[in-house]
This record gives C-alpha cells, sequence and structure tokens, in this order.
C-alpha cells in the first residue's frame, strides 16, 4: 500500500539521524526506531485524517513519545533523547509538510 | 569523521528521495452535510423566497423556518441551493446566490453543520445573506472524544493495528530486559 512507503520513509529519514548522535548497538537500535515510528506514524496519521487537532501540536506529541521511548529503551539522558526527538521529528514534519503541500 | 560524513551523505540521499515522506499524510478536502435553516423570510411581506435544489433542479418556495439539507456526496456531486426572492408587486426577481455544503471544523460540534440564514435585500433589489452557525450545547464536549472510539476509515485500520502491535513488543522487550537485569517484579 502507498501509505505505507510514506512510513518506510520516515524510518529511513529518523534512523541515520539518531545514529549522528550514537552508534552504539547499531542492530538493537535500528529495532526501536522502527518499532517507535511503528507505534507513533500510524497514530499521528489517523489523528491528523479524522480531527482537527493541529499537524503540528500532533507532531509535538509524537516528539515527546519518541524522546521517551530513546531514553527508556537507548539509555540516552532525557535532553539529549529529546534533542534527537527533536530534530529527527522537525525534519520530518517539514520534508512531509513540503512535499505533501500541506497548510498549516 | 569518514564514517560522519557517509552518514550526512546518506541522510541527505534519504531525504531527498524521499519524495512522499511523518510525514503526515496529506488530509483530503472533505466536505460535510449542511443544514440551512432560512430565519427571517417573514420579514419580507413583499417578497417571495424560493430555492432551487441542484440534485433534482427543483424550485421550491421558502417558508418561515424552512430547512434544507445538503449532502457532500450525492448522484450529482456536491448538492446545492440558488436561493433568490421575487417582489411580489411586479415579480421582478432579485440577485440570487448559492448555499454550498461546507468544510468540516470544530464550530460545528457534530456530524452535520447547522446554518442560518438572514436575508437582506437594498432598494436595487440585491438580495443578500448572513450566516449564522448554530452550535449544538454539546459542542465543548465533543471536543475531547476517546481516541478508541473514533471511527476511522476502514482503509485505515491496519495503521491502528500496526501501531498496537508495535507497542506491545516494545512493552515485551522492555519487561524481557528487566527481568534479565533481574529488578523486574512481575
Amino acid at each position: 500500500m502507498l501509505i505505507f512507503k510514506f512510513l518506510l520513509l520516515t524510518i529511513a529519514i529518523e534512523i541515520p539521524v539518531y545514529f549522528l548522535f550514537d552508534r552504539k548497538k547499531i542492530p538493537y537500535t535500528v529495532l526501536i526506531l522502527i518499532l517507535a515510528n511503528c507505534f507513533t506514524w500510524p497514530i499521528l496519521n489517523l489523528l491528523y485524517q479524522t480531527t482537527t487537532i493541529h499537524l503540528l501540536l500532533l507532531e509535538c506529541g509524537v516528539t515527546v513519545v519518541e524522546a521517551f521511548i530513546i531514553y527508556l529503551f537507548l539509555g540516552q539522558k532525557p535532553i539529549k533523547a529529546m534533542l534527537i526527538s527533536l530534530l529527527q521529528n522537525s525534519i520530518t514534519t517539514f520534508v512531509g509538510i513540503y512535499i505533501n503541500n500541506i497548510k498549516l | 569523521m569518514t564514517a560522519n560524513k557517509l552518514y550526512f551523505l546518506l541522510f541527505f540521499v534519504l531525504t531527498k528521495s524521499a519524495v512522499f515522506a511523518d510525514i503526515a499524510l496529506q488530509k483530503p478536502e472533505k466536505l460535510q452535510p449542511t443544514k440551512y435553516y432560512f430565519a427571517n423570510v417573514d420579514s419580507f411581506p413583499a417578497y417571495r423566497f424560493f430555492v432551487k435544489k441542484s440534485v433534482n433542479f427543483k424550485t421550491y418556495r421558502i417558508k418561515q423556518d424552512a430547512a434544507f439539507l445538503l449532502q457532500p456526496k450525492s448522484k450529482t456531486g456536491d448538492e446545492r441551493l440558488e436561493v433568490w426572492a421575487e417582489r411580489k408587486s411586479d415579480q421582478t426577481k432579485s440577485s440570487s446566490f448559492i448555499l454550498t455544503t461546507v468544510q468540516p471544523a470544530a464550530i460545528y460540534g457534530g456530524d452535520i453543520a447547522y446554518i442560518a440564514i438572514t436575508f437582506s435585500i437594498d432598494k436595487n433589489n440585491k438580495l443578500t445573506y448572513k450566516r449564522t452557525v448554530m452550535k449544538p450545547d454539546c459542542y465543548r464536549k465533543k471536543e475531547w472524544v476517546l481516541v478508541l472510539f473514533f471511527d476511522f476509515p476502514d482503509n485505515q485500520k491496519p495503521l491502528l493495528l500496526i501501531s498496537i502491535l508495535s507497542l506491545l513488543v516494545m512493552m515485551s522487550l522492555f519487561f524481557i530486559f528487566r527481568m534479565k537485569n533481574g529488578n523486574a517484579y512481575i
């Protein structure tokens, strides 16, 4: 399905961004980041499609959840986890906004 | 340093190729069923008011508090109402305007948008109108509906399944690692 291409591309962008900060336990990290995206991306899209909640607000929620996952599973300090997640999601959000012509 | 450069290169290549990419999917432009009420017909005793429905091309005379429901997806596409007035004395027609279905918004507070139309007619027989959104009393309560009870479209239900499965796998991993470290209390 076409929509899963979007998920794969999101994962493809976010994993390299994480490795800019830390390159330990690569297979485990990749697994956790894939699971994190498989958890947050569908919820983001379902909420975006079916409610009137603003996209940037939804992305803030995704950023916090992914930061918590990075902190909990990948052992990063909370601030660093937040920074990584913020960078990952800022890039994917704005690439998505630009490519899909989403009006904010 | 070389590895860093490689990661940067990989990242930019992926970004460039991510032409579809959290990339949130584009929101489809949906329209909402809309019910129009004509609130002040009796205020113009010198005029008769009419509507023509695009769905059946029939003309109806509007009476005070008449209501018309427009559906966004009928057989003939989005339904519309053409509205005009006619002066009783000389049967001259006023200008007309078109009412359409509206885009969903929180202000409508439900599945159907209820809008009241109040007419005004100037000396040149020009018909204008003002819209007033009629809010249901439960408007504020409806903003906070639990996610689990949303009516997701059928083609997006696999997304919810993926999300739930990923969460379960992550929770399993979490408890496995905690058990390995010997500090699990389950």
